[in-house]
């Protein structure tokens, strides 16, 4: 009986080797992402967009980051929620497995690429909407 | 004076006064506990050993006496104990003394020494010659009983000593508390026990610690600390892994018996490798560690017995 329980106890200590924390093995989807509902909308002129279009733009974190701050900025247009080129927003909108932090973007008569950068903690991610 | 030429000094002093406790004319086997049964009293000076050899000595042995024949045996036996006395040794100087070296005096055909918490049936016949019939005359006689006591400290032993971890390449300092399932004398020697089932429990051990020294870790993220003294460690051990198989003694067995070997798991904690989630998960890694007995005063006793010819 005695030789049985050092028998189990040497198969659970020598079985249980956890897997350790690697960065390089987080799954792309447990980073901070950007999408947009439009990646091209039309600059703002006086004939056919007089205000200019808007397009959504979301930032997703995995639900189990928490409520976070993100900070939006933009190299043309402004954001509505603030009337500026950056704006802060709280992730606060859980679907599934993950928070959203939703800002709205203007365009201004700038023409071309406009980068949309996403920041959370010490991760940034871009996104090219396009104004024509 | 320096500390450790004072501590040096106190050892030379005990070994002075454990040697005038000696009876004249006996050599005292190195190794052997010494128990004095005061005959006045039927007292002894300290608990019988169990798994090494002792010696007893009898002070105060009635007068004008000069034969003790000893008797002994498991208490339940006592019936069956053989007719023939077990010894027979003349008084030498003022004490007689009588050591057990080898268990085989003792126990012939099983060639155990005693067990523990168990019972044994000691009785001590004086005699002495007639001096008209020159035949040995039964003087007095002497029955007790014995007990081999074990505390609760003779089945938890401590050490202390290094690990690896080969999953985090990390080298730890870890103090430990072993749990056996027997009770050790830390006094026996493991290489003159006989038994394979003694052999394994008298080895193996389950163990739980602390390992609060991390010396070097190679890890994508860094292990942060259980406890603000530690992280916490379990596993088994193996008593002396080195010694004893094939017999015993020797002064390999001084620094290779405290030895043990010891396969467990170091548990600690990690950041979450993700950056956005705060969070710190607990891991383990297996590791293998090599330690040392948790006993200065048994360190010194050893290397004072290193000094003896």
């Amino acid at each position: 009986m005695k030789s049985a329980w050092i028998i189990l106890w040497s198969i659970c200590v020598l079985a249980c080797n956890s897997e350790l924390e690697d960065p390089a093995a987080i799954d792309a989807s447990e980073h901070l992402q950007v999408s947009a509902s439009r990646t091209a909308i039309t600059a703002k002129n006086k004939t056919t967009s007089p205000k200019g279009e808007t397009t959504r733009i979301f930032a997703r974190l995995p639900k189990k980051a928490g409520v976070q701050d993100v900070s939006f900025s933009t190299t043309a247009g402004k954001f509505l929620e603030s009337a500026s080129d950056d704006v802060k927003q709280l992730a606060d909108s859980v679907n599934g497995e993950y928070r959203y932090a939703p800002v709205t973007l203007r365009s201004d008569t700038t023409k071309g690429p406009v980068y949309v950068t996403a920041e959370v903690k010490s991760q940034r991610q871009r996104i090219i909407i396009n104004f024509n | 004076m320096p500390r450790y030429l004072h501590t040096l000094a106190l050892l030379c002093l005990a070994h002075a006064g454990l040697a005038q406790n000696k009876p004249e004319d006996i050599e005292v086997m190195p190794g052997v506990t010494m128990v004095e049964l005061d005959c006045a009293t039927n007292t002894l000076s300290r608990a019988i050993p169990y798994d090494a050899p002792f010696g007893l000595i009898l002070k105060n042995p009635p007068k004008d006496v000069t034969t003790a024949t000893f008797y002994f045996g498991k208490a339940d036996a006592q019936s069956k104990l053989p007719a023939q006395p077990v010894m027979t040794y003349n008084k030498s100087g003022e004490a007689f003394y009588l050591a057990f070296p080898k268990s085989r005096e003792f126990f012939g055909k099983d060639g155990r020494y005693l067990e523990p918490n168990t019972v044994y049936y000691l009785k001590i016949d004086f005699g002495m010659e007639d001096p008209l019939t020159k035949k040995p005359v039964l003087v007095s006689s002497l029955p007790r009983s014995v007990f081999t006591r074990t505390r609760m400290g003779d089945y938890f032993k401590a050490d202390f000593g290094f690990g690896y971890a080969p999953n985090t390449q990390a080298v730890t300092g870890n103090t430990s508390v072993h749990l056996y399932l027997k009770p050790i004398n830390r006094d026996a020697d493991l290489g003159k026990l006989n038994g394979f089932g003694k052999h394994v429990l008298l080895r193996s051990s389950f163990f739980f610690g602390l390992s609060p020294l991390t010396i070097a870790s190679s890890t994508e993220m860094p292990i942060v600390k259980l406890t603000p003294v530690g992280n916490f460690i379990y596993g088994f051990g193996w008593r002396s892994p080195f010694y004893g198989y094939g017999g015993g003694g020797g002064k390999a067995r001084t620094f290779l018996q405290p030895m043990r070997l010891t396969f467990g798991e170091v548990v600690f904690k990690q950041n979450n490798a993700n950056p956005l989630v705060e969070s710190v998960s607990v891991k383990q890694a297996f590791y293998i560690g090599l330690t040392y007995d948790l006993s200065l005063a048994g360190l010194f006793g050893h290397i004072s017995k290193l000094t003896e010819p």
